[in-house]
C-alpha cells in the first residue's frame, strides 16, 4: 500500500473487525463512542473546512451543540466519534445489507471550545463545580501563551487573522469531507444551523486540501506538504487505540496522554467529570509556510551541500519520505524500503549505539526535535527510552494550491492548518515548541550548538541562526547559518475537545 | 578516584551572626571560587544560611576529604577566618597557619548523608574539563542548586525517614538516573528534625517538573507522609502545589561554584560516551 493509500483510503490497519475489543480490557480502555474521532483517528479525507464561531444566543448555541450529537442526521450533520466507520452510518452501495456497513462516511465533523467559548456558552456561570485545575494554559489561551512557543514578531497574536486571540474565538467546528459536493452541502446545512435563533455568528472560515498530483491522467490527493515533503509517515500510537500503525521502536503512548482519563499521571480531569472525562485539548493553528524562502535557502547553500541532501538533513527525511536513519546517502536506496518499515528506526539504542552524534540524522533536525525517540534528553535520560511524555498527535492539512517552481512569486498564501492534540498543553504542545523546537539545552551543548533551533519551524534570528550537520570520520561539520524563519503563525486557539457526554451536558444546561 | 560529598555545619553564636554572614559572604565568593579552581577537585559548592544558628557549606568533590580541607585552609583561609568570627568554638585562626586543626574541626562538623547520588561517578573534575576542552565544548546550560529543607513531624518521623532513605538508596539512584537532570544529590539529616535535599540540576524546575515528578515523585511522596506542612500527594499530579512547596522550602544559596559552568548531565554523558567510542575504534 502506498503512503497515499494509507492516508486517503481504507487501509489494512482499519478493517471494521479490528475494533470489537476496544471497549473491553484495561480499566483505562478508550470509550470510543464518547471520544471525538479526530483525537484518536486520522480520517484520511482530502479536504477540510474550519469554521470559527462566536456565540450569539447562548441558550440556542448550547441547544445546537446538543443537536450535533442528537443522532438525527436529517436534522444537522453529526459530530464524528472515534467508533469505526460502520457504526452509525447507513449501508453504502458496495455493502451487503446483511453485513455491518463498510461505507466510509462522506464527512466528519468535530468541535473545539476555547475558554472564552465556555464562558460565552455560560458553562462557567451555570456549573459552580467547574474546574480546569491542571490546565492553566487553556484558561490563559493561545495569545497569552504565544511567546512560550515562539509565536513572536510576525507570528505574534496582534497579527493573527480574524478574531483569533481577541476573545471572540469561541468555537471551532472542523468539517472534513470526501468530495467538494459533500463539503458544499454539509457547509450549507451547518451555516443555516449556526444562524438559527442567532445561536452563533460565523466569523472566519478557512479551507484546507490535500495537495493533488496527476496520476494516470487523474488528480489524486497526496500526503505532501508545501515544502515538498511527504508527511504523515510517523504516527503517534496509542496503547489500546483504534488505529494500528507500523512499528516505530517506541512504546505505545498511554491513552491518558491524549484522552482525559483518571488514570493520568500528571493532571486532574476537569470537573465535573461528565464534562472532563474522554475529552482532550488541542492547539488549533494556521501556519503560513514561506516556500519560496525555503527553496531559495536550499539553493543558496549548494556550494556547501547538495540542496536535496540539505532538505533531508533539515527534516530528518528525504522529501520523498525515506528517513535518513534508514538511508543516509540516497533517497532511492537499492531495493527500496517497504512502507511499513519507513518509521521503524531508532536514533539511540538502549546500549548507546545508533546515531548518538547525528551523523545520519542531525540531532537538531526537525523530526529529531519534535520526537527525539531514544535520544537521551534532559528530563528523560535513558538511551533507547521512548520519550513519550511530551508526544503530540498532529491532524493537519495544507491550504493554498501546490507550489509551482515555475511561478514562485505567485502571491498566493500557502501553509498548514490543523490541530496539535494532547491532554496537557503545558507539558506536551508548549513543552515541545518551547523546549525542543526553540531551544537547544535539552540535548546538551555537546550535541546541539547553544543558539540553534529547529531549522524548519523554529523562530529564527538570521544573525544567530545555525544548523550543524555533523560529518563522519572526524571531518569538520557543515555549518549552515544566516537563515530566517520559514513559517508564520497566522492563527492559534487553545481548544477543549469535549466528549459526547460533555456536549450533552452542556446542551442540557438550560 | 571516588567522588564524595561534604556538608559542613558552622554553629553560629547568635542570630545577628547569621544576618552578618548573609551580608559578608557574597563579596568573598570570588576568592573562594578562585581557590576551588586552583584546587581542581570540587565539582560544585555553595553556602547557605540554614537558620539563625547554623551556616552550611556543601560541595561535591573528588578524592579525600582531609586533603580537600587542607587545600581550602591554605588557599581560601581568609574566607573561613571571616566565617569563624561568627562561630561558636572555632578552631584557631588564621586557619591557613593551622590547617591541621581546621581539618579536625571540619571532620567533627561534617554531616552524614543518608543517600548520595552522582550522575557520572566515573569521572573527575579534571577528566570533565579535559574532555570538554578536547571536544571544544563550552557549557551553555542553565544549572541551579536546590537546597530544600523538609521539617519532619516528629523525632520518630525523622528517624523513620532516614531508615526509608537508606533502604531505598539504590531505587533512588535509578530514579535520579532516569530523569537525567540532577548532577549530584544528597538527603542529609539536619538540626531540629529536618531533612535536607541538596542537589544541582539542569534546566528550569518548573518546565521539567512533570519529568522530575514522574521519575522522582515517589520518593517525595514517601517523605511527605512524614513532613510538616507537606503538599498533597501524589506530587506528580499536584504539580503546582509541589512547585510552590519546593519554592518555599528552598534556601537561597550564597555563591554557587561550578567547576565546568553550564555543562549539563547530557553533555557530560555525551563526552564520556564519545571518549569510549573513540577508544574502542582506535
Amino acid at each position: 500500500m502506498t503512503v497515499m493509500g494509507r492516508l486517503f483510503g481504507r487501509g489494512e490497519h482499519e478493517s471494521p473487525g479490528d475494533h470489537a475489543h476496544s471497549k473491553a480490557g484495561a480499566a483505562n480502555a478508550l470509550d470510543l463512542e464518547d471520544i471525538q474521532g479526530f483525537i484518536v483517528r486520522g480520517y484520511r479525507m482530502p479536504m477540510v473546512r474550519h469554521f470559527l464561531l462566536t456565540v450569539g444566543d447562548a441558550a440556542n448555541a448550547r441547544r445546537l451543540l446538543g443537536r450535533l450529537i442528537g443522532g438525527d442526521e436529517s436534522d444537522v450533520p453529526q459530530i464524528t466519534t472515534a467508533e469505526d466507520w460502520h457504526v452509525g452510518f447507513a449501508p453504502g452501495p458496495g455493502d451487503n445489507p446483511s453485513d455491518a456497513p463498510r461505507r466510509k462516511p462522506d464527512y466528519c465533523l468535530n468541535v473545539g471550545l476555547t475558554w472564552p467559548g465556555l464562558v460565552a456558552l455560560e458553562v462557567k456561570d451555570r456549573v459552580p463545580t467547574l474546574s480546569f485545575k491542571s490546565f492553566g494554559a487553556f484558561i490563559a489561551g493561545a495569545a497569552e501563551r504565544a511567546k512560550l512557543v515562539g509565536d513572536t514578531g510576525a507570528s505574534a497574536p496582534e497579527h493573527w487573522v480574524g478574531q483569533f486571540g481577541k476573545g471572540g474565538d469561541h468555537v471551532l467546528l472542523t468539517l472534513h469531507a470526501l468530495s467538494p459536493e459533500a463539503m458544499t452541502s454539509y457547509s450549507a446545512r451547518l451555516a443555516a444551523a449556526f444562524s438559527e435563533g442567532g445561536a452563533f455568528r460565523e466569523i472566519w472560515r478557512q479551507d484546507g486540501m490535500a495537495l493533488m498530483e496527476i496520476q494516470d491522467g487523474k488528480p489524486v490527493p497526496t500526503s505532501k506538504v508545501h515544502f515538498g515533503y511527504t508527511d504523515g509517515i510517523s504516527m503517534t500510537t496509542i496503547r489500546g487505540g483504534p488505529e494500528r500503525y507500523p512499528p516505530d521502536h517506541q512504546q505505545p503512548c498511554e491513552p491518558w496522554l491524549f484522552v482525559l482519563q483518571d488514570a493520568a499521571e500528571n493532571y486532574f480531569v476537569p470537573e465535573p467529570k461528565e464534562l472532563g472525562l474522554n475529552g482532550s485539548f488541542a492547539c488549533f493553528k494556521m501556519i503560513m509556510t514561506d516556500v519560496v524562502g525555503f527553496e531559495n535557502f536550499l539553493q543558496s547553500n549548494k556550494d556547501k551541500i547538495d540542496p536535496e541532501l540539505l532538505a533531508a538533513k533539515l527534516c530528518g527525511r528525504w522529501r520523498n519520505g525515506i528517513p535518513l536513519m534508514l538511508s543516509p546517502d540516497t533517497n532511492s536506496p537499492a531495493g527500496g524500503i517497504p512502507l511499513e518499515q519507513l518509521n521503524n528506526y531508532e536514533y539511540v539504542n538502549a546500549d548507546g549505539s545508533g546515531d548518538p552524534k547525528g551523523l545520519r540524522c542531525p540531532v537538531g533536525a526537525h523530526m529529531r526535535r519534535i520526537n527525539p525517540r531514544g535520544q537521551p534528553v534532559t528530563g528523560q535520560a535513558q538511551p533507547g527510552g521512548s520519550n513519550n511524555t511530551h508526544r503530540l498527535i498532529r491532524r493537519g492539512m495544507p491550504y493554498g494550491p501546490i507550489f509551482d517552481p515555475k511561478q514562485p512569486y505567485d502571491g498566493i498564501e500557502r501553509g498548514l492548518l490543523g490541530y496539535f492534540i494532547n491532554s496537557n498543553l503545558e507539558n506536551q504542545y508548549e513543552f515541545v515548541l518551547g523546549e525542543w523546537v526553540n531551544k537547544s539545552e535539552f540535548a546538551g551543548a555537546v550535541r546541539l550548538p547553544p543558539q540553534s533551533k529547529d531549522p524548519m519551524i523554529g523562530t529564527q534570528d538570521p544573525a544567530s541562526s545555525l544548523f550543524v550537520i555533523p560529518q563522519a570520520q572526524g571531518a569538520p561539520p557543515i555549518k549552515i547559518s544566516g537563515f530566517g524563519t520559514f513559517i508564520t503563525t497566522r492563527a492559534a486557539a487553545y481548544c477543549f475537545l469535549p466528549s459526547i457526554t460533555a456536549i450533552k451536558f452542556i446542551s442540557k444546561l438550560g | 578516584m571516588s567522588q564524595n560529598h561534604f556538608t559542613l555545619r558552622f554553629p553560629l553564636k547568635a542570630p545577628a551572626d547569621a544576618k552578618a554572614l548573609s551580608e559578608q559572604l557574597p563579596p568573598l565568593m570570588p576568592a573562594i571560587f578562585q581557590a576551588q579552581d586552583a584546587i581542581g577537585s570540587i565539582h560544585y559548592s555553595r553556602f547557605t544560611v540554614l537558620s539563625d544558628k547554623t551556616l552550611l557549606f556543601l560541595g561535591d568533590f573528588d578524592g579525600e576529604f582531609g586533603e580537600l580541607m587542607t587545600q581550602l585552609a591554605k588557599r581560601a583561609g581568609a574566607v573561613f577566618d571571616a566565617i569563624f568570627a561568627h562561630v561558636v568554638d572555632p578552631p584557631p585562626t588564621p586557619i591557613a597557619d593551622h590547617a591541621d586543626t581546621f581539618v579536625e574541626w571540619t571532620a567533627e562538623h561534617l554531616l552524614s548523608a543518608v543517600n548520595l547520588y552522582t550522575a557520572y561517578p566515573s569521572v573527575t573534575v579534571k577528566d570533565i574539563k579535559a574532555l570538554a576542552s578536547a571536544a571544544d565544548v563550552s557549557g551553555a546550560g542553565e544549572l541551579h542548586p536546590f537546597l530544600v529543607i523538609l521539617p519532619m513531624k516528629s523525632k520518630l518521623a525523622f528517624i523513620e525517614v532516614q531508615l526509608i532513605l537508606r533502604a531505598r538508596g539504590h531505587g533512588t539512584t535509578k530514579d535520579l538516573d532516569k530523569v537525567g537532570t540532577p548532577h549530584f544529590a544528597q538527603f542529609i539529616p539536619l538540626e531540629d528534625n529536618q531533612i535536607g535535599f541538596f542537589t544541582v540540576y539542569d534546566g528550569s524546575f518548573d518546565k521539567y517538573i512533570a519529568d522530575f515528578t514522574k521519575n522522582i515523585g515517589e520518593i517525595f511522596d514517601l517523605l511527605f507522609k512524614f513532613t510538616k506542612g507537606a503538599p498533597p500527594s501524589p506530587c506528580r499530579k499536584y504539580l503546582q502545589e509541589f512547585i510552590d512547596f519546593a519554592a518555599s522550602a528552598n534556601r537561597a544559596p550564597i555563591g554557587f561554584y561550578q567547576a565546568y559552568p553550564g555543562l549539563s548531565v547530557q553533555d557530560i554523558h555525551a563526552l564520556i560516551a564519545d571518549r569510549k567510542a573513540e577508544s574502542t575504534s582506535a
